[in-house]
């Protein structure tokens, strides 16, 4: 008993205690905003980010502070990193839509393996968090009904509490499979967006190594490896080259 | 004679007449003199006067006056006849103590009412006597060297620093101690940097007398300008030049003649530049209104409509007009969200605007004609409009009130909206822009802290899973220590009961028959204690009956062993020395427990 209140109130630690000013922060952005103070609400909403919390809400107010004072590129962004945060959200996903057009590059995508893609859409209804909570209750309640089937000598409800334990086992093993892979996408992620107006992709991460193709800001790009100053990008068409860091920034 | 008589009574007449009209009664005098200087105090009226009181002239030293003169003419124009008449008043003045003096109105009564003129200022300079003596001397003797103290020209603004928008006047002033005989060509600076409006002067210069820093110099406005600064920083307004031409005395030598003819002159010309003027223009402040388009000045905002009930495909107009003082020639019409179910065009400007020396005072109207399409009730959105306010320092947003226009269907329409009726119209898609923010309060986290993986996320698992395996093993020790002890004793059960059977044989051989059978029943409780799992205290016929029911299927073995307890049990509170019959106890004895042990579960 002692055991279980000790997880209980690890599990509550796990909800962070936030001081109020922060609060505030983000409120005075929202009020800054709604004035149309722009540039004053991203004063707000970067401080708030700059001492370190984030949320899907608060990079998507301040994707659209950025809008709204036509920093396309920054919109992008934000919007690109409140989608991550909250993949559901169709407010985010329409404002994303929108600013998305807005960029010069079109970039055709590869075909994806539909199952992959249906199966990406799956976890993405909840938050890496909302999966780990889940996996995280189930897992001990199903041990639980293991115990029952172990010591209990009532024939059906050893039936019972041993089938109740393998499908909870199950469902417990699964979200956390689906937990890791969304933290995978989302915290692991190795996106970026371009933020110089114009850049050439080299065949080398080398100054003199032979320009492949040029992309413009807001495009989406993949890193898939780095050497010193240099990332190694891959778009959604396939396409692979070399360019600064400086040109990009991670989502 | 009698001709002229007659025209002497016509001329009588036609005073009459002028006496009804509007009397102005003026007094004209210098502004500026010096102490010692003579000069003329007039007092003109345009009609005949009964009396003539003059004003009280204490602070001068009147030299003479007043001197009455008259003059009149009389004009025919296309058989029109008019005359008119002046009577003038002239006092010559002496100063005598340098200051400033008010010459009080003077007071004439026409046709029985008063009349007062204009009080004068009189501006009395000290004589400076040796820096006026030696440039006169100067100017003679080195003709042709102009010094600059006697001509120049200035460029004079009434503000150096202003906000950006702001007007500030500048006026082109020549200053002059010498006869001028004309102007040139003259080159006016551009204004960089500014947008600019004349204001008007008379083309003709007219020399006035001022007093500049004790010495009295004929002056003369060449332009004035309003100024509008387009930038903020310093701007600098570049030099004006001036070729003007003076008349001056030659100092050759003389002959008869001239003397004769009085001094003889020439004409000098000279290019005269004004110093560069440095405006400092600073730029509005942060905190612009988002309606804000550059408007500054101190204005005002009226809004107005023609009607407001109306059928379709009739014409309303906006009229929004803004008054005051400011840069309106550079106010553009305030943009307004009219309903998109109305015709509306660009909006028709008029601007009733003069410029004078404190800005450009007027208004601008800008007309918007609306035709509205479609019937139904519309609302015309408030007119926001923005500027900066000099007064206040601060920015100013004015509202016009809205306006509701009630649009009924025209007749000439009706045929046509039973058409329309059916005919569906796609929905207008007027812009398209993000959603809003989500204004409500929401949880922020710290960046990058999430639960998997964390160390609570770890322990949970490992922590249960450890609670799990603990209870189990737990348990199955509990168990197995338990069996272990009850099968020890199961086991050795029947060893036991042979081993105290065996010591029930050698009381038997030895006869001791209350040993015999308390050996025989020790031996049976004992094996049934160990084989039942139960303690002997516990053990009695009905008990022992009941547990062994579980275990053995076979009832007569049962009761067998029922009935040798109870001969037992007998046979030791009354005893016989039947040999025989224990000997038959024993065998018996030995026989069950063989048998239970074969079936005993």
């Amino acid at each position: 008993m002692k055991k279980a209140t000790i997880i209980i109130i690890l599990i509550i630690a796990t909800v962070p205690v936030i001081a109020q000013n922060i609060y505030d922060l983000v409120e005075k952005g929202n009020l800054h905003f709604m004035t149309g103070e722009y540039e004053l609400a991203i004063k707000e909403y970067q401080a708030v980010i700059d001492s370190g919390y984030e949320s899907a809400e608060l990079y998507y107010n301040l994707g659209n502070a950025y809008y709204k004072s036509h920093k396309i590129t920054l919109a992008l962004v934000n919007y690109e990193r409140a989608n991550l945060l909250d993949p559901g959200d169709e407010e985010i996903l329409h404002n994303l839509e929108m600013t998305r057009q807005l960029v010069v590059d079109e970039i055709d995508k590869l075909p994806e393996f539909l199952p992959k893609v249906w199966y990406r859409r799956f976890i993405g209804l909840l938050k890496t968090d909302q999966w780990t909570y889940i996996s995280m209750i189930t897992f001990p309640l199903s041990l639980l009904f293991f115990l029952l089937y172990l010591f209990v000598r009532h024939i059906r409800i050893r039936k019972i509490s041993f089938w109740l334990a393998t499908v909870i086992m199950i469902i417990s093993l699964s979200t956390l499979v689906f937990s890791y892979h969304q933290k995978k996408l989302v915290y692991d992620n190795s996106y970026a967006i371009i933020i110089s107006p114009s850049v050439t992709i080299k065949s080398s991460p080398d100054d003199s190594g032979t320009e492949l193709f040029q992309l413009h800001e807001g495009t989406k790009v993949e890193i898939i490896d780095q050497l010193g100053e240099w990332k190694e990008i891959k778009l959604s068409d396939g396409n692979v080259g070399w360019l600064r860091m400086d040109d990009l920034v991670r989502l | 004679m009698r001709f002229f008589k007659n025209i002497f009574i016509i001329i009588l007449l036609f005073t009459g007449y002028v006496r009804a009209q509007d009397v102005s009664f003026t007094a004209e005098g210098p502004r500026v003199v010096e102490v010692g200087e003579q000069f003329m105090v007039s007092f003109s009226v345009n009609a005949r006067p009964s009396s003539f009181k003059a004003p009280d002239m204490k602070d001068f030293y009147v030299l003479s006056g007043p001197n009455q003169s008259t003059s009149s003419s009389i004009q025919f124009i296309n058989g029109k006849t008019s005359q008119s008449i002046t009577i003038s008043y002239t006092y010559y003045l002496q100063a005598s103590n340098p200051g400033t003096f008010i010459i009080p109105p003077a007071v004439v009564i026409v046709d029985k009412k008063e009349y007062n003129s204009n009080s004068l200022a009189i501006e009395v300079v000290g004589k400076k006597d040796q820096s006026q003596a030696v440039p006169q001397e100067e100017a003679t003797a080195a003709q042709k060297e102009l010094p600059d103290e006697e001509l120049f020209v200035r460029v004079i603004t009434d503000k150096t620093s202003v906000y950006q928008g702001e007007h500030l006047i500048a006026t082109l002033k020549i200053y002059t101690r010498l006869t001028i005989e004309g102007f040139g060509s003259s080159e006016m600076p551009d204004f960089d940097g500014f947008w600019t409006k004349d204001i008007e002067t008379p083309t003709q210069i007219n020399l006035q007398r001022e007093n500049v820093g004790g010495t009295i110099y004929n002056t003369g406005i060449i332009r004035k300008v309003i100024l509008f600064p387009q930038k903020a920083g310093d701007i600098p307004i570049e030099p004006f030049k001036l070729e003007t031409y003076i008349r001056q005395q030659v100092n050759t030598p003389r002959s008869i003649f001239d003397d004769f003819f009085g001094p003889s002159y020439s004409t000098v010309s000279k290019i005269l530049e004004s110093k560069p003027v440095n405006i400092s223009v600073k730029p509005l402040p942060a905190g612009k209104p988002s309606e804000f388009s550059g408007a500054v000045g101190s204005l005002s905002i009226e809004s107005e409509i023609d009607k407001t009930d109306i059928v379709t495909n009739d014409a309303v107009t906006l009229k929004i007009r803004l008054k005051g003082n400011g840069n309106l020639n550079l106010i553009e019409a305030p943009k307004i969200d009219f309903p998109p179910d109305f015709d509306n065009f660009d909006p028709k400007v008029t601007s009733n605007i003069t410029n004078s020396a404190s800005g450009q005072t007027g208004s601008k109207t800008f007309e918007y004609l609306l035709i509205p399409r479609h019937a139904g009730n519309y609302r015309i959105p408030p007119v926001v409009f923005s500027y900066f306010d000099l007064n206040r320092k601060q920015y100013q947003t004015l509202t016009t009130g809205d306006f509701k226009i009630s649009v009924a269907k025209g007749k000439e329409d009706e045929t046509a909206a039973v058409v329309s009726g059916l005919s569906k119209e796609d929905l207008k898609i007027l812009g398209s822009d993000i959603l809003f923010i989500k204004p409500g309060p929401f949880k922020v986290y710290p960046a990058g802290r999430i639960l998997f993986g964390s160390v609570q996320f770890y322990g949970l698992y490992a922590g249960s899973f450890i609670i799990f395996l603990f209870i189990v093993l737990f348990r199955r020790a509990h168990i197995k220590k338990f069996q272990n002890e009850e099968l020890v004793r199961n086991r050795k059960a029947n060893k036991i009961a042979k081993k105290r059977l065996k010591q029930a044989s050698v009381h038997l051989k030895q006869n001791e028959t209350e040993s015999f059978y308390e050996s025989v029943l020790k031996a049976l409780w004992g094996y049934l204690s160990d084989k039942l799992n139960l303690p002997v205290s516990e053990l009695s016929r009905d008990t022992a009956e009941k547990a062994l029911s579980l275990h053995v299927n076979d009832s007569s073995l049962i009761n067998d062993l029922i009935s040798l307890i109870d001969i037992c049990e007998m046979a030791r509170f009354a005893p016989s020395a039947d040999t025989h019959a224990m000997d038959k106890l024993y065998s018996d004895s030995v026989k069950l427990i063989s048998r239970l042990e074969q079936n005993i579960r």
